[in-house]
């Protein structure tokens, strides 16, 4: 794949992340795989090595989508006792594989989920920015199983987001408002909890999140208002911060006569040591259990 | 041709002014109506008796009608179902989107098509490192050809079949042959000089599993909108009956114009939308525009000017009616590549009422000739057509530029090659007839 394909391909994947998320990201990443492998010509040569570039490319995206990333390397492990079948046998294996690391991780998600939604209680009023579906079903969960009733406060900051959120929440009849993401010092007092969801949580205690959760966390953290971290441990990196591959990217801006670079990062760098509770497939995550997975 | 030097100097102003686009179309004419309604050269009344109402209620019925399928949401489904049939191979992207873009355009207004067939079109092709322009370029062609093919399809087809009195059916029998060769011809030619851009992608994993990211991220960005099957329903009924009306059109005796109001106004009715904002979708500059027209060239008309072009231009050429369909043809193609089809099929069409007046040529062939020539000849230049312009601009906030000089490297040749298929037919066409 030459660079101009790479390029267009890691801007998909940051275009799905900033519409759907990471984590329907990482589903939605897996059926292309199996999809593209159906419709693929080639001989039975060919096929592994076009599957393992892919797989290289795929682990080079920015950032670095980790949990597709896991789920890749276990695939590209389990294909290669079927290197010397024949080419559709291969094909079918790998698209068996990848079927199976899909329902593995929407598990865990399902998991997390369930969690999730008993750290809800009666009388909280939540805060919610760039919700994932993972948060998005938090929430609905928690209304739908347990009889408790709460209040969120949408952080309105990429709008496609925030309507399905909204949408989401109105359909299940959950009492909500929606504020511009710089007023949320307005609802700090009223507030007591914030949902995140991230990309990645890195092995130097630091988490990959949406542009903006950075400043909501330290906000919300300096506030006293209890911030939970929502993520399987599929998203937990064995590398640190740095290795992330967080795009960054130079744009020309213009305004009135005034002509100037800005440079854009298209996610955050989170002090992991702000978040409270980190809620994985297991349950509420402690800091000895943080640090086996971490340092 | 007493009294004849100002109409016609406002006429060359008001024609200068289009072209170079100096102010609003619809302000163009006006101001110029307005110029001759104040020095008395015509009486408001004689004035309102030269618009062609016809023409108008066919085009506002139509954008009323197009204004509310948009809002069902048909097009967006139907252009996302078209991306996934292609599943990203560059010639099907190119053949189905056109297949969609010509029918489309046959019975919708082409500036309706490429608005919803254009940015999908970018997004796949730039999604998949494929260079936009050619795609951009050839839907606008395409836009072109196929709304040559029915009476509602492109604006000098309404015209002429208004003003004349030709059928839906008159057109769309007379015109689908040359049309349907005239797209194969196009496409055929677009393969021939891109063949290396039409490589087939399905040995390549990388492009398989782009394009698969893409089709998902388009069906996520085209079709975020929740798709009330009912109000659909209802539109496509209403748009089907309409068509249905101007097929029987011999049988109902419904002039097109009084079904499409007719459909228009039910649908307004049935679907319960906000009225209000739906009569903003409509494109009144353009209504207006074709108010001013008709009154501009009505004005020429009756003080002689049009006769006078007719015997000392068009008439010239002699009584050899091949020579005259061709004269016509070929005119009316360049003409309307540098200068708006619409004022220069009002124009021709009482030139080419007198010239049949001194030689009749039989099936109407001469109209023919005009409805080809006025519509293929939009594509030798991007100004020569709305759809260049506004394919063009879209493509431009996408962020692909194509010039003036781009666009007509791929379009001159293409334009040539379908008049010349309009040549060929309409010489047969009439060899048979005579």
């Amino acid at each position: 794949m030459n660079q101009t394909d790479r390029e267009n391909l890691y801007k998909l994947f940051r275009d799905h992340g900033d519409v759907l998320g990471f984590v329907r990201t990482t589903v939605v990443a897996l059926k292309s795989f199996m999809e593209s492998i159906r419709l693929l010509k080639c001989t039975t040569s060919e096929i592994m090595p076009l599957i393992f570039d892919l797989i290289q490319v795929i682990r080079c995206s920015e950032p670095k989508i980790i949990p597709l990333i896991h789920l890749i390397e276990q695939f590209e492990t389990e294909i290669q006792t079927s290197a010397d079948q024949d080419i559709d046998t291969i094909k079918a294996q790998a698209i068996q594989i990848l079927q199976q690391k899909i329902d593995m991780y929407q598990s865990n998600v399902q998991r997390v989920t369930e969690h999730g939604a008993q750290c809800l209680k009666d009388g909280d009023t939540v805060v919610v920015h760039m919700a994932s579906s993972v948060v998005t079903n938090i929430l609905l969960k928690a209304m739908e199983t347990r009889d408790i009733s709460f209040k969120v406060i949408i952080l309105q900051q990429n709008l496609v987001r925030a309507k399905q959120l909204i949408n989401a929440l109105s359909k299940a009849d959950i009492e909500h408002v929606i504020v511009p993401v710089y007023n949320l010092s307005h609802y700090l007092e009223g507030s007591n909890k914030l949902l995140i969801g991230a990309v990645t949580v890195t092995e130097d205690r630091k988490i990959v999140a949406p542009v903006g959760t950075a400043s909501i966390v330290s906000l919300c953290h300096a506030n006293n208002v209890d911030v939970y971290l929502f993520a399987n441990t599929l998203h937990f990196s064995h590398h640190g911060s740095t290795t992330q591959q967080i795009h960054c990217e130079l744009q020309n801006m213009n305004f009135e006569d005034c002509a100037y670079s800005m440079v854009t990062y298209s996610h955050d760098l989170v002090n992991l040591d702000m978040i409270d509770h980190v809620i994985t497939e297991d349950g509420e995550m402690g800091k000895i259990s943080q640090s086996r997975y971490l340092l | 041709m007493e009294g004849a030097l100002l109409p016609i100097v406002v006429f060359i102003i008001v024609y200068i002014a289009l072209t170079f686009e100096l102010v609003n179309k619809a302000v163009a004419a006006l101001l110029g109506v307005m110029v001759l309604l104040a020095l008395h050269v015509v009486s408001e009344h004689e004035a309102a008796s030269f618009i062609d109402f016809e023409t108008i209620m066919l085009l506002l019925g139509m954008m009323s009608i197009v204004a509310i399928l948009r809002k069902s949401g048909f097009f967006s489904l139907l252009s996302v179902k078209i991306a996934e049939l292609t599943q990203g191979n560059p010639l099907k992207i190119l053949i189905l989107f056109s297949i969609v873009t010509a029918v489309l355009s046959a019975f919708l207004d082409n500036v309706t098509t490429v608005l919803i067939i254009i940015p999908i079109i970018i997004e796949l092709t730039a999604g998949m490192g494929l260079d936009p322009k050619l795609y951009v370029i050839s839907q606008a062609i395409i836009s072109n050809v196929g709304g040559t093919a029915t009476l509602i399809g492109d604006p000098p087809n309404i015209i002429i079949g208004s003003k004349v009195g030709l059928t839906f059916n008159q057109f769309i029998i007379n015109l689908i042959i040359p049309v349907a060769i005239s797209f194969v011809a196009t496409l055929f030619y677009l393969w021939l000089t891109n063949r290396d851009k039409f490589k087939p992608i399905n040995n390549d994993l990388g492009k398989l599993f782009s394009v698969q990211l893409l089709l998902e991220k388009i069906r996520n960005e085209f079709l975020n909108i929740k798709i009330d099957k009912l109000f659909l329903g209802k539109s496509l009924a209403c748009l089907g009956i309409a068509i249905l009306l101007f097929v029987t059109q011999t049988i109902t005796h419904l002039s097109p114009g009084v079904v499409a109001v007719l459909m228009a106004m039910v649908l307004f009715v049935i679907t319960g939308v906000d009225v209000e904002h739906m009569l903003e979708e409509i494109e009144w500059s353009t209504l207006l525009f074709f108010t001013g027209l008709f009154i501009l060239v009505g004005v020429l008309e009756e003080k002689g000017v049009i006769e006078w072009i007719a015997h000392n231009v068009f008439m010239r050429i002699g009584d050899n009616p091949y020579l005259m369909v061709l004269t016509v043809l070929w005119v009316s193609g360049i003409v309307s590549g540098f200068l708006d089809n619409i004022p220069f099929t009002i124009t021709m069409i009482p030139i080419v009422r007198l010239m049949l007046e001194q030689t009749p040529i039989p099936n109407n062939i001469l109209w023919w000739a005009l409805a080809l020539g006025a519509c293929f000849g939009g594509n030798f230049t991007y100004i020569g057509a709305s759809a260049n312009i506004v394919s063009i601009g879209m493509a431009k906030q996408s962020g692909v530029n194509i010039s003036f000089l781009e666009f007509m490297k791929t379009s001159v040749l293409i334009t040539i090659i379908t008049l010349i298929v309009a040549s060929i037919f309409l010489m047969m066409y009439l060899w048979w007839s005579l």
